[in-house]
């Protein structure tokens, strides 16, 4: 998927000036608007760099300040409240027991509000796809079409995804939250689809930027048909891409720390697609026994 | 490579006795850092990208204060000529040295990158780094206790034995548990380092013992969260009850071995009329005791109603008997007597008195 951050640009005296070319990557940030390259930015061929200050693009209302501010103490009243008494919302007892649970199900516009669908339009594609509620508002329903005609800007290659995923959880003052599926160790869930071949990808969202690629995926296969189907995929099975690219070196997803799934499709098939979902949700299944379902061989071995 | 391991150990081992021989900063320094670089390959040695993210931020902590040690030094060099760290007399190099000390031991408010660190690594690498490592940022704070500042190491000691015991209240990770009870554990030595610091010694060793008990059981048993607690007892009883044991001793409760630091700890306290420090240390212990009763609780006191196949511990065999795990778990029994003998030596010297 096309990273969303744009490179704002710099000043126009420092960008002319070839003297100040060093200088101006080592005091960037201090001198200019121009903001350091934290994770990759990507900018569409054709398009001219946004030169907008940082400043003119942030809103500077005294009402929306008056109200982040009631509205995140108040969180950190709740948040404080509920680090005594429970464990990610339930009692510590249920967590610990617990075998079961649904994570993210679609009753309302408000459950559907915490997912973010995107295609290929990001790279200039001419993909579409929509996220929706389904009917009685018992189930999510992405759809639509998938166009695998590149983006004639020439340097795009490959065209032909779409997706959603969850957004991830924000606590008081939009720190990060993270899931803890430890409890578990397999992925269910209840979907109607088209038959498709879609992958799932975990993303653990690694501290440091180097690792900022790292994602588990695997794959969701899906029966055409009217029937809902119930998929179980153990966690054993992800395996971990980074950019993509699947590692040589594989590492199990360790659960502790996830902080959102999505779900692709992008298998180069033109045309409509659909997939309904009831719900997203984790099982403990006791007959699953395998930890990780990739051996690793001995590398750079004596002999 | 089948040489790193012992090249590791011998590091570690040189490094410790440099610290336990030298009072010059230059030398203590260069000692911390081949002490820190030497843990991190112990530390990322499964690779994982988590093993991997956690000796990272292990690195930019101790290098961060390790620059502020030879900052401190560089500045009492200026300041008073003088190099030994004994002679550390210019106030601003002082405070900046403590705090140095501080982030390398993991005290409030430097103590964030402990839980991620420990939950980052495995739990062999975990007794290196919350015994081994501690010995020299400790073997330091001892050379220069008698011009600590009192106000500051108590408000600090007060800060983190609140701030671990809270951070634990809802914790199920075990590794984080073990972190935050260390960053706890440290208060109570860096509280009294001033006035007795050979009692902050023999908490150290005590701390030491048991901590070690307990992570060499919970490695053995192969457990990373409370929930794989709670079905040890009838997969591996002795193991289980060696583990109550340490974590009973690691409370702070009579009469195991555990109790007899906080209790010395607080009659000095006491005794330096720091009425308010040593109450509020009893305070903020509880929220510690809280946690360990809750691992003790699901580990050995009951038996939920989960059943006893889980995948975690369906191929491991799990010894009944292991020396070390024994040996670790007698020392902190076996001092049973010393609270008595302790408490009869000192109506002794109030009757003599």
């Amino acid at each position: 998927m096309a990273v969303a951050f744009k490179l704002l640009a710099s000043a126009r005296p420092l960008r002319e000036c070839q003297r100040h070319k060093v200088l101006h990557s080592l005091l960037g940030p201090l001198v200019t608007n121009h903001i350091s390259k934290m994770y990759s930015s990507y900018r569409r061929p054709g398009i001219s760099p946004d030169d907008t200050p940082v400043w003119k693009k942030i809103d500077f209302s005294t009402e929306k300040a008056v109200n982040g501010v009631k509205k995140h103490f108040k969180l950190l009243k709740s948040e404080i409240a509920e680090h005594v008494t429970s464990y990610d919302g339930q009692p510590l007892h249920v967590h610990l027991w617990e075998e079961t649970r649904v994570v993210w199900k679609f009753h309302s516009q408000k459950d559907l509000d915490k997912w973010i669908a995107s295609s290929d339009t990001e790279i200039g594609g001419k993909s579409e796809a929509y996220l929706k509620l389904g009917k009685n508002n018992q189930s999510a329903l992405f759809y639509g079409t998938l166009n695998t005609e590149v983006p004639r800007d020439g340097e795009t290659k490959y065209s032909g995804y779409c997706g959603f995923k969850a957004k991830p959880r924000l606590g008081v003052f939009n720190r990060k939250k993270y899931y803890d599926w430890t409890n578990f160790n397999s992925l269910h869930l209840r979907v109607r689809g088209d038959g498709r071949p879609w992958m799932i990808n975990i993303f653990t969202d690694p501290y440091f930027s180097h690792q900022k690629d790292d994602m588990y995926h695997y794959f969701m296969f899906t029966r055409g048909g009217p029937y809902w189907e119930e998929i179980t995929i153990p966690f054993s099975k992800f395996f971990l891409c980074s950019q993509g690219r699947v590692q040589d070196r594989q590492f199990p997803l360790w659960l502790d720390k996830i902080n959102t799934i999505g779900f692709t499709l992008g298998d180069q098939a033109h045309g409509p697609f659909q997939l309904e979902i009831d719900f997203i949700g984790l099982l403990m299944d006791r007959a699953h026994t395998e930890e990780f379902a990739y051996e690793q061989y001995e590398r750079n071995t004596k002999f | 490579m089948p040489l790193s391991q012992p090249i590791i150990l011998a590091t570690l081992t040189i490094t410790t006795l440099i610290f336990l021989l030298s009072t010059h900063l230059v030398l203590i320094w260069v000692a911390l850092e081949l002490n820190t670089l030497a843990i991190l390959p112990l530390i990322a040695h499964k690779s994982h990208p988590r093993a991997i993210e956690a000796s990272t931020k292990y690195f930019l902590t101790q290098a961060m204060a390790s620059a502020l040690i030879i900052f401190s030094g560089t500045l009492n060099y200026e300041m008073t000529g003088s190099c030994q760290i004994v002679e550390l007399t210019n106030l601003t190099s002082m405070i900046v040295l403590t705090l140095a000390l501080f982030i390398k031991v993991g005290l409030v408010p430097f103590h964030f990158w402990v839980p991620e660190v420990l939950q980052g690594m495995s739990t062999t690498a975990a007794i290196f780094l919350l015994t081994w490592q501690k010995l020299g940022p400790l073997i330091m704070l001892f050379l220069i206790s008698p011009l600590i500042n009192f106000e500051l190491t108590s408000v600090v000691a007060t800060l983190s034995s609140l701030v671990a015991g809270w951070m634990g209240l809802n914790q199920t990770q075990v590794r984080k548990l073990m972190a935050l009870s260390s960053i706890a554990q440290m208060a109570w030595i860096i509280v009294i380092i001033k006035y007795a610091p050979s009692l902050a010694i023999l908490t150290f060793y005590i701390y030491s013992t048991t901590i070690s008990a307990t992570l060499l059981t919970l490695d053995k048993m192969s457990t990373t969260s409370i929930k794989y607690l709670i079905i040890s007892f009838s997969k591996s009883p002795i193991t289980t009850t060696i583990l109550m044991i340490s974590l009973l001793s690691l409370s702070g409760l009579p009469p195991l071995a555990g109790f007899m630091p906080k209790w010395l700890t607080i009659n000095q306290l006491l005794a330096e009329k720091a009425i308010w420090i040593a109450l509020l240390m009893l305070i903020t212990s509880l929220l510690s005791l809280f946690f360990y009763l809750r691992l003790w609780y699901n580990s050995s006191s009951t038996m939920p109603p989960s059943t006893t196949n889980t995948t975690r511990l369906w191929r491991k065999s799990t010894p009944q008997s292991n020396f070390t795990i024994n040996l670790l778990t007698m020392a902190t029994t076996t001092l049973l007597l010393s609270t008595t003998l302790m408490k009869a030596i000192t109506k002794q010297e109030y009757s003599l008195g």
